[in-house]
């Protein structure tokens, strides 16, 4: 890890060079929110912004994607051409680095995806330390994905100057072009970075689950009358899984194009609360009750794929389905419920 | 790494087997489809999509047999094949059943419905290697005489392969002969030990429940169980979710579960 | 292959589904490609009989609110191999629905006036009422992309798989604000989706349209809708402008609190 200082009046100069060498995603305002968007121009970012609307896996997971295109008369099918730049992301919130783990973690798990690796791959990850608590609902302090630089190529902390920037070993390599616009830190700086470090750690220190416990914890409620009295609040919409860090479910169809003489299989976003999520041809559906499917999804999240890659949980506390849920059903409530009487109030 | 990419796969021959199942006879150009019984492939046309075919075959250097039930809209569309056209093919995919835990015990395989498609495969592989399983047996349920799968195929299992095959239906029509009831009911009759015995089950989810318990009731030890679980398979792969039982992705690590893996994982088989 | 021969039919409707197709003006050619449109007298200048034509499937716009709208069903059913009910009116009985509430009656002496006894109307029907129903393509008017999705799905012989999330799904991923949240009255969460949420996107809440999603949660709808102050009479308008024909007894309890 290597530390250094974009000072303010270098953020245009970084801004250009990271145009010119990668395809750039950052957040810009939208329809009175936010949105991870690709940038024309740099004036429109907002690194200001609390959260976005969808979480940055947009970016190497599109909600719509054609796989294949395939010729109608000879079968043959190819893959669209990957794209000449990588993506640079720029402004990745904790909680949104946390779940691109996650979704690597997913995704690449072998065999490991292929469009998802070719749009991965080369990828610039530059996470921005949240300062304040996003939203009410957010409870990333719950999950332990409020802090740190993990799974950044650069972290940067807003400080008076500009920015604090942690340079992951081995991510240097693709900044080498960019050298000019980074300062080596001063003590000054340095002790301004540490104070803000501690005013992020007393923001969110509002730690309400024993994460070690959660997966099991979790799993001992399957038969618990809970998660029908939940699903009342539950229009098994999908809107949750939507707006989801690390739910990586989907759907594969066939779009005929140009007067059927090619098919695109086309991927999207699929979510696990929709009715026929699980059903299988011939009417037979294994998970035909809303509260089956409501229990299914935070059971994913906060059990089966946290045992499956050895995680705490997979749930990274983002906030963005409880606060789009019209039934304000939040994770949180599943997961204390889950730990009634157990939990840890910091 | 894995692309949604198919072999362009030729069908060399296509047979009825009954009014809604057709038995296809398929080649990859270049190379055999090295699978094990249990398996499955995905089958796609183009423009209309994907679905999860069970490989109706035992694994061999002459192509492979799917068995499709006509029941959703790739199936549906599976019905104009004709020997001389092509499909796609990915795969295979999943853990089929594990041979080296059957062979050298006896075999009782347990088919409802389609669940004999799968199963037709580990029936031919004892067909060829017989030495290397004890005795054999496969029990056959269906709705009626009409529904029962690849019928002709049981004389010769019965012959060549020295394997007990028992039938029964759901509802018997005229001219019928055999059994009529429940497929739980063949179960007492096979003479085998269940402690030197693998029982292999496939066939619609409510069957599964009544079987095992009545292979419980004969104090068949658990881990000589394997079922072969149906679910929604998309991607193949463990991605896209669909087919996913709890913290298991069928299409990876199933469509056959040792049974006493699956036993306290709901939704499974309860 | 042969090309699917194709008509299109309207019945009681305002024939802007149909009109939609026309509106796919720079994918018409592809359409025209994959299909042979036999009937369309929107779009044509055939002035023969308009049911006389065999056709391996039928999209019929409209619901069923007259005595020729029936028999014409039945004879467009009996010539089609397929039937396709084309839009909200069609699917679901529509708009046109609204006057099976007030009573028929009623609202023929309304609209026709001194002339209501020479008028035949009945209660307006969706067409899977009057004769069974192949496949339905949803909302007023139905999306385009949909459509032609759906047009190019059956040349090739593949049937388009019904959209099963609810309006909410696509309206997350167009990143709209919610306009729930905002306090505007919106059905997207019982909504049956597909429609990519055009109406919250431009700032209005669902109408309901493209009829109820698979598995609505009403009860919790009526319970939100309530906390805003709706009820009874409130929410029955808002339900009625496409469903009012559409809803079970039943579903009209849970989500109402009265038949």
């Amino acid at each position: 890890m290597v530390d250094r200082v974009l000072p303010k009046e270098q953020v245009s100069a970084f801004l250009d060079y990271l145009r010119r060498r990668y395809r750039l995603w950052a957040p810009v305002a939208q329809g009175g929110g936010f949105v991870f968007a690709e940038i024309d121009h740099p004036e429109s970012i907002r690194l200001d912004y609390p959260t976005t609307m969808l979480p940055p896996k947009a970016a190497f997971l599109p909600p719509n994607e054609i796989l294949l295109s395939i010729d109608m008369e000879s079968l043959e099918s190819a893959p669209p051409p990957a794209e000449d730049k990588p993506i640079a992301l720029l402004g990745v919130h904790p909680c949104d680095l946390h779940g691109l783990m996650r979704l690597d973690m997913a995704m690449r798990e072998e065999p490991s995806d292929a469009s998802y690796v070719s749009a991965r791959r080369g990828a610039l990850i530059i996470g921005l330390a949240c300062v304040h608590r996003c939203r009410p609902e957010a409870f990333c302090d719950s999950m332990e994905t409020f802090r740190g630089a993990a799974g950044a190529d650069l972290y940067l902390t807003p400080i008076e100057d500009g920015f604090w920037v942690e340079v992951r070993d081995g991510a240097e390599e693709s900044l080498a072009d960019a050298a000019d616009c980074f300062r080596p830190p001063s003590d000054r700086q340095k002790r301004e970075k540490d104070d803000i470090n501690r005013q992020i750690d007393l923001e969110f220190s509002g730690r309400r689950l024993s994460l070690e416990t959660l997966a099991d914890d979790l799993e001992k409620t399957y038969t618990s009358s809970y998660w029908a009295k939940l699903a009342d609040r539950c229009f098994s919409c999908g809107a949750c899984t939507a707006v989801c860090p690390t739910c990586v479910c989907f759907d594969v169809r066939d779009d005929l194009a140009g007067g059927c003489k090619t098919a695109d299989r086309c991927r999207s976003w699929d979510s696990c609360l929709l009715k026929d999520f699980a059903a299988v041809a011939g009417n037979e559906n294994f998970r035909p009750k809303r509260h089956q499917r409501l229990r299914h999804r935070m059971m994913r999240q906060g059990s089966y794929l946290a045992k499956r890659f050895n995680l705490p949980a997979f749930c990274v506390g983002c906030g963005r389905c409880p606060a789009m849920c019209l039934g304000k059903i939040s994770p949180l409530e599943a997961f204390e419920f889950s730990q009634k009487g157990r939990t840890v109030h910091v | 790494m894995f692309d949604f990419i198919p072999e362009i796969a030729n069908v060399t021959s296509v047979r009825p087997v009954t009014a809604t199942e057709t038995l296809y006879h398929i080649r990859l150009p270049n190379r055999p489809l090295g699978h094990l019984p249990g398996q499955f492939v995905q089958v796609s046309l183009p423009g209309i999509g994907e679905a999860p075919i069970s490989i109706a075959s035992a694994p061999g250097r002459d192509g492979f047999d799917l068995c499709v039930r006509h029941v959703g809209n790739v199936t549906e569309a599976l019905r104009r094949l004709r020997a001389g056209d092509c499909v796609g093919i990915r795969g295979p995919f999943g853990r089929g059943v594990p041979l080296d835990e059957v062979m050298g015990r006896n075999v009782l395989i347990i088919a409802g419905g389609l669940g004999l498609a799968p199963l037709r495969s580990l029936i031919q592989y004892i067909l060829y290697f017989r030495a290397k399983f004890k005795k054999a047996a496969v029990l056959v349920g269906a709705r009626s005489p009409d529904a029962l799968l690849f019928s002709k195929e049981y004389k010769a299992w019965r012959q060549d392969g020295d394997i007990d095959v028992r039938v029964t239906v759901d509802v018997a029509k005229a001219g019928w002969k055999g059994d009529v009831g429940v497929i739980t009911d063949l179960i007492p009759h096979v003479p085998l030990p269940p402690a030197d015995t693998v029982s292999i089950v496939c066939g619609p989810p409510v069957m599964y429940h009544y079987v095992l318990r009545t292979l419980s009731r004969l104090h068949q030890p658990q881990d000589h169980i394997f079922l072969s679980l149906e679910r929604r398979m998309k991607c193949g792969t463990g991605k896209c979710g669909h087919c996913q039982i709890n913290g298991l992705y069928v299409c990876r690590e199933g469509p056959v579960f040792r049974y006493d893996r699956i036993v306290h994982v709901p939704e499974a088989v309860s | 292959m042969k090309k699917l021969r194709v008509a299109f039919y309207s019945f009681t409707s305002c024939e802007g589904c149909q009109l939609t197709l026309l509106e796919c003006e720079d994918r018409l050619l592809d359409v025209l490609g994959a299909v042979e449109i036999v009937r369309f007298r929107e779009a044509s200048s055939y002035e023969g009989g308009e049911f006389d034509a065999d056709a391996d499937i039928a999209f019929v716009e409209g619901s069923i609110s007259t005595v020729h709208d029936e028999s014409a069903a039945r004879t467009v059913r009996s010539r089609s191999k397929k039937l396709v009910a084309f839009g909200a009116c069609a699917d679901i009985g529509g708009v046109n629905a609204i006057k099976n509430r007030e009573g028929v009656e009623t609202a023929r002496e309304r609209v026709y006036g001194p002339a209501a006894a020479w008028i035949h109307s009945s209660a307006a029907r969706p067409l899977s009422a009057v004769v069974p129903v192949d496949a339905a393509l949803h909302g007023c008017p139905v999306d385009k992309d949909e459509l032609i999705r759906f047009i190019f799905a059956a040349a090739v012989g593949a049937k388009l798989p019904d959209p099963a999330a609810p309006v909410c799904f696509e309206c997350k991923l167009r990143q709209t604000a919610c306009v729930f949240q905002k306090g505007e009255v919106c059905l997207g969460p019982i909504t049956r989706g597909g429609c990519k949420a055009i109406c919250p996107a431009f700032g209005s809440g669902c109408d309901g349209c493209r009829g109820l999603a698979p598995d609505a949660n009403l009860l919790l709808m009526r319970r939100l809708l309530k906390e805003r102050g709706l009820d009874g009479s409130d929410l029955a308008r808002r339900v009625d402008l496409f469903n009012a024909a559409a809803l079970t007894e039943d579903q009209r309890r849970e989500l109402i609190g009265h038949a």
